[in-house]
């Protein structure tokens, strides 16, 4: 079924739902390259929910989240009961945040910039597969909102090269999103009850090493609590960036939570307040935050997260979180 | 050596043609590392290209592409050094067991004393419980007895690798679970790296460290891989008294079922694969990632 | 489990009709170890009883057509007559050993047997005297009483022939005087027509008439008492018994081989003196030669075999030698070139038109093919020196081997070597591919492949390939002898055949009954054999 994208999207944010994403951070470097920058920070949710202050804040390699995340080329995850690394986020009482990723991007060895997010309670999970010494993917690090089984059982998962999200991933070096899982015959690690909330999959490729992704990471998505009221992954189409220096991109994946309902488009065109977004993100090789007062959003957004991914030294796919 | 590569498989494919001529992949791009003397059963539905993998590891079958790398060495044509176990026993009926595995031991220890051979034959056989009926004929011996000196046959060769193709398939659930017994013993104590093929959930927990799920073929892969984290040597009752043995079950049931449901769907496009003339429609299905098994 | 002992004898009993292949005796076992009495009963009744009642009652049929089949050999003979023949053929064979025997004996044992081979010929003498004026005066009594049957029929024959004529020539006369009238136009030419059917019909009622008395007195002559049949059969007995006595009593004297050799060293005795007394170079030479000569004949002579008349059951020994050495031939040569065919595909394909060419040629041509071949190799066969040798053998050297032999057992041979050639090579082709896959992990060379694999696991087929060979050869050499007289059953046969006595056809049919219980009894043997390398107690196609 291929719908247009516009279609929906209009009675998307009518009744927003909670998304497990509560909280989000963009850094980005400063000229040289020499430390991360806090460049804008958001909340999800009700307009109720305060936003924290925004402070200029920069930190250096290694230090504090976004700086380990970029030291090791790597998600780094914070759980609540670690919060003394979390000086500048009061985790419990602001914003009853679980857990907070901070995830690096990277064009081929240089930092391009660390989105942080901070994840409530709900249902969904955030995954980092790295390869093992016989180059099978096991998760390192996670976080898990319910799902216990599923938590238990993944302790023992192994993806060879090439199988399941993660081994796709990391074998071709670029995103993937799957949708529709739930009970689905392709989401072959739930044997659970849980799992039949889980609607999507969001691989995305985090680093490179020995031309591999360094590692995976995997956001899964519920119908109760999605990552994001909409998820988008565009690819580039390579030839067009080149040429007229702006991306022409396809849309290769997308979900969207509106009622419990999710849909599904694919190949279509952007619109052109995707194709702005999308420019705009190009343009900048950034991770990228604009509120619906920067740019024009559908109604009833209230920001939405770029984030571009490149392989080698070519940007190959958008990923947008609209909130 | 590093042993924890003992066993790479990479890329492992193995295509037949079709009556036009394509090649239909029976196993595609299977890829799978063992560690030395682990044990790994890989289960899957039947059909599903499972003992396809097995015999090109033993040589038997020769593969289209990849590799297939056994201690160091590109695996070329068969050799003792990969013993296999089958489903069913394939014991030289006119030979009694004891000659039975003298055969392998002949050829593995050519440069022992006949005294010497005797005695690691007899060594064997005992330790498989047949040492009251060493000298009897396969015809006079039941298919668990029969299995147990194919085992020994095969554990004598002192191989580097032990193929087990489902060899309880044809037993009784109690024969069955006594021989699972004995084989475990007999790689605890010889520490051989181990692939079983099998389709009975519960046998892959109990003997593997590792069970590797494949997708149903054509094209069948590696699905996933399950580690069973039970400390061996295993005691049955305990393993199955563990408090997470039946989510290690669900899982693997749950795979198993999900690539059940799967066939119905190739079957469909396998026919049409067969069927379709060589050149029309090529184009236009090469785009669709959504016609291949993926899985989170 | 222990087993008693008589489980372990009624078991072993059990096995054993198993593997003969009698298995119809199976129940019969049970019964008498008493299991299940009415389910043996009932598996005795529908397997043992019911055919034993269904050939007897064959042979029943058998007995009353026979006789009413008259062949130009006379009746076909009933069972009966061929048991007799059977009984004869064996008296025959008896005669010629004791002949053997006579011919053989010396010294003492040569006296006695003379004195009580005489004193039997005497009674038997008087008796066959005896019984001969008892036949004559028989046959007088019948003679008479046909004569006295046959004399009124003669005369009824005779008067009615007589009438016959008379009336004949009355019809001829008043034909002619009525063809006179149609050459003068005075009667009409249909009824002279007319006249000469009618007198063509009678003549032939006439005719038929007399036919029917001649036949009656055929049938009282040709029909004579049983008396006097009997008698004659009594009387010729004796006389063959006496003949026989007389004739052992030649091998006992004059044609006795230690009197010959007695004699020859007599000769040569004499020649000696001779030589010493001779005076002349001349006749000191040809003395000295009358001394070598009279040596070498007593060697000879000393080394001869009795002459014997080739009976049924010296036959029956040479032709089970000659498929013997044919289906060794065969053997020799199909199981080698059958397992190269299976283990090679090119091989195969070589022979495959060889093999399916000559596989349907008739062993009659083959006979005659070999008959050409293999007289070419021994021109001389009488001192050839295989035959020399096979006839100093102890046990088949009395067989008479010759070039006869050698082309039928190759005949044999080509004949039979199809089948085990085709089983062989189906046998090692069809190898289970499990029992080759381990083969193959074992790295086995191929030495050991052949030899612990490939041909164990292809014995059962190439035995029953073997069988059919053994049975193919046994049909195929009894058409050879007959057709090229070279001695064994099928010369036997032929002999009866142009022979043409009165015993000719009963003893067909013995032989006939001779050839098929040998080839059932081979069959038996291969079986045997076959159970016997059979690894996974298939149960061979019997």
């Amino acid at each position: 079924m291929i719908m247009s994208p516009s279609e929906t999207i209009s009675t998307l944010f009518d009744s927003p739902k909670e998304t497990l994403v509560r909280y989000v951070e963009v850094w980005t470097p400063n000229e040289d390259a020499t430390r991360l920058t806090l460049v804008a920070t958001q909340v999800t949710g009700p307009i109720t929910r305060k936003k924290p202050k925004h402070k200029v804040v920069s930190v250096a390699k290694g230090a504090g989240l976004a700086g380990t995340a970029w030291q090791q080329k790597a998600v780094s995850i914070v759980h609540r009961d670690d919060v003394g690394q979390l000086d500048r986020i009061n985790v419990r009482s602001d914003h009853d945040l679980t857990a907070v990723l901070a995830i690096p991007v990277f064009f081929q060895q240089e930092i391009r910039g660390v989105v942080v997010i901070g994840l409530g309670d709900g249902f969904g999970a955030a995954e980092i597969w790295t390869r093992d010494d016989r180059d099978e993917l096991a998760v390192s690090a996670s976080h898990y909102a319910g799902l216990e089984s599923f938590e238990f059982i993944t302790r023992y998962t192994r993806f060879p090269k090439g199988a399941g999200v993660p081994g796709r991933v990391w074998q071709s070096g670029l995103p993937y999103l799957l949708q529709k899982l739930g009970h689905s015959d392709s989401f072959i690690r739930s044997f659970g009850n849980d799992e039949a909330e889980i609607g999507a999959a969001i691989g995305l490729p985090i680093g490179h090493e020995r031309g591999f992704p360094a590692s995976v990471l995997l956001l899964l998505s519920s119908t109760a609590t999605p990552i994001a009221s909409l998820t988008e992954l565009w690819e580039c189409e390579q030839s067009a960036v080149v040429d007229a220096g702006m991306p022409v991109a396809r849309l290769i994946g997308v979900t969207r939570i509106a009622g419990g309902s999710v849909s599904v488009g694919s190949g279509s065109s952007p619109e052109a307040w995707q194709s702005e977004l999308l420019q705009k993100t190009e343009s900048a090789g950034q991770p990228l935050l604009v509120t619906a007062e920067e740019a024009e959003l559908p109604t009833g957004a209230k920001f939405n997260l770029s984030i571009p991914l490149f392989k080698n030294d070519v940007l190959r796919n958008v990923l947008n979180l609209m909130f | 050596m590093n042993e924890n590569r003992y066993v790479e498989i990479a890329n492992l494919t193995k295509a037949y043609p079709n009556p036009f001529g394509q090649d239909i992949a029976v196993v595609k791009d299977f890829n799978l590392i063992l560690r030395k003397g682990e044990i790994v059963s890989v289960i899957g539905h039947s059909g599903c290209g499972k003992s396809t993998v097995l015999t090109m590891l033993a040589g038997l079958n020769p593969i289209t592409s990849g590799s297939l790398i056994v201690d160091g060495r590109e695996v070329a044509g068969p050799g003792p050094d990969r013993a296999v176990v089958f489903q069913s026993p394939c014991l030289l009926p006119w030979m009694t067991s004891f000659e039975n595995v003298m055969l392998g031991i002949n050829q593995v220890y050519s440069h022992g004393t006949k005294v010497e051979r005797k005695q690691i034959c007899e060594y064997y056989l005992s330790i498989v419980g047949l040492a009251d009926s060493m000298h009897k004929y396969p015809r006079e011996m039941s298919g668990g007895m029969q299995q147990r000196v194919g085992i020994a046959r095969a554990i004598a060769l002192k191989p580097r690798m032990l193929l087990l193709d489902e060899p309880f398939g044809r037993l009784d659930s109690l024969t069955r679970m006594d021989l699972q017994d004995v084989i475990l013993e007999i790689l605890d104590r010889e520490r051989v790296t181990t692939m079983l093929i099998t389709h009975d959930v519960d046998e892959a927990i109990y003997m593997s460290d590792r069970v590797c799920m494949m997708t149903n073929g054509p094209e069948a892969t590696v699905g996933q891989v399950l580690k069973i984290p039970f400390a061996r040597p295993r005691v049955r009752s305990e393993v199955l008294d563990h408090a997470h043995y039946y989510d290690f079950r669900a899982c693997l049931l749950s795979f198993l079922q999900k690539q059940e449901h799967r066939k119905a769907a190739h079957v469909a496009s396998f026919s049409k694969k067969l069927l379709d003339a060589p050149v029309e429609f090529v184009e236009d299905t090469v785009k669709e990632p959504a016609k291949e098994p993926v899985g989170v | 489990m222990s087993e008693s002992t008589t489980d372990k004898i009624k078991y072993g009993l059990l096995k054993t009709i198993d593997i003969s292949g009698f298995k119809v005796f199976d129940p019969v076992v049970r019964l008498l170890f008493g299991e299940e009495p009415t389910k043996q009963a009932v598996d005795i009744v529908k397997y043992l009883v019911t055919p034993i009642v269904f050939v007897l009652l064959c042979m029943a049929l058998w007995t009353v057509i026979a006789p009413r089949h008259k062949t130009k050999s006379g009746e076909v003979p009933t069972p009966t007559e061929v048991w007799a023949a059977a009984v004869v053929n064996d008296t025959l064979n008896e005669r010629e050993d004791e002949k053997e025997t006579d011919f053989a004996l010396s010294g003492e044992g040569r006296e006695d047997a003379i004195m009580e081979v005489s004193a039997a010929l005497i009674i038997k003498e008087a008796e066959s005297v005896e019984l001969k004026s008892d036949l004559l005066q028989i046959e007088k009594d019948v003679k008479a009483e046909i004569t006295g049957k046959i004399a009124p029929l003669q005369e009824a024959y005779d008067r009615l022939s007589q009438k016959n004529r008379m009336i004949k020539a009355e019809r001829e006369t008043n034909i002619h005087s009525l063809a006179e009238g149609v050459a003068s136009k005075k009667a009409a030419s249909a009824d002279l027509l007319q006249a000469i059917r009618d007198d063509k019909a009678a003549t032939e009622a006439g005719r038929d008439a007399e036919k029917l008395i001649k036949e009656e007195i055929n049938e009282v002559r040709n029909n004579p008492p049983k008396a006097l049949k009997n008698a004659q059969l009594a009387s010729n007995a004796v006389a063959n018994e006496a003949g026989h006595l007389s004739k052992r009593l030649d091998y006992l004297k004059t044609g006795n081989r230690s009197l010959k050799v007695t004699e020859a060293e007599d000769k040569t005795v004499a020649a000696l003196q001779k030589l010493e007394d001779a005076s002349t170079p001349a006749a000191v030479l040809a003395a000295a030669k009358l001394v070598v000569g009279g040596e070498e004949t007593a060697e000879r002579i000393a080394e001869q075999r009795y002459p014997r008349t080739a009976t049924i059951w010296f036959q029956v020994k040479r032709s089970l030698f000659t498929v013997f050495i044919g289906f060794i031939m065969a053997a020799v040569i199909a199981i080698p070139v059958g397992i190269m065919c299976g283990l090679n595909k090119v091989v195969m394909a070589c022979l495959t038109p060889i093999i399916s060419i000559f596989k349907p040629v008739s062993p009659v041509v083959w006979l005659l093919i070999f008959q050409i071949v293999v007289g070419a190799f021994f021109p001389d066969p009488e001192n050839h020196p295989l035959f020399t040798f096979f006839a100093s053998l102890p046990l088949v050297g009395g067989l008479g081997i010759n070039p006869a032999l050698v082309f039928s057992a190759c005949t044999v041979a080509i004949c039979a070597v199809w089948p085990a050639l085709v089983n062989t090579a189906l046998g090692v082709s069809s190898i289970d591919q499990d029992h080759m896959n381990v083969a193959r992990v074992l790295r086995l060379s191929l030495w050991s492949r052949l030899f612990k694999i490939i041909i164990p696991s292809s014995l059962p087929l190439v035995f029953a390939g073997l069988r059919i060979s053994l049975g193919v050869g046994w049909m195929v050499l009894i058409a050879a002898e007959a057709l090229s007289s070279s001695d064994g059953l099928g010369k036997f046969v032929w002999d009866e055949y142009q022979n043409g006595s009165s015993h000719s056809f009963a003893n067909i049919i013995f032989a006939c009954f001779v050839v098929g219980i040998i080839g059932f009894f081979l069959d038996r043997i291969m079986i045997l054999l076959q159970r016997s390398v059979s690894f996974d107690d298939g149960a061979a196609v019997v």
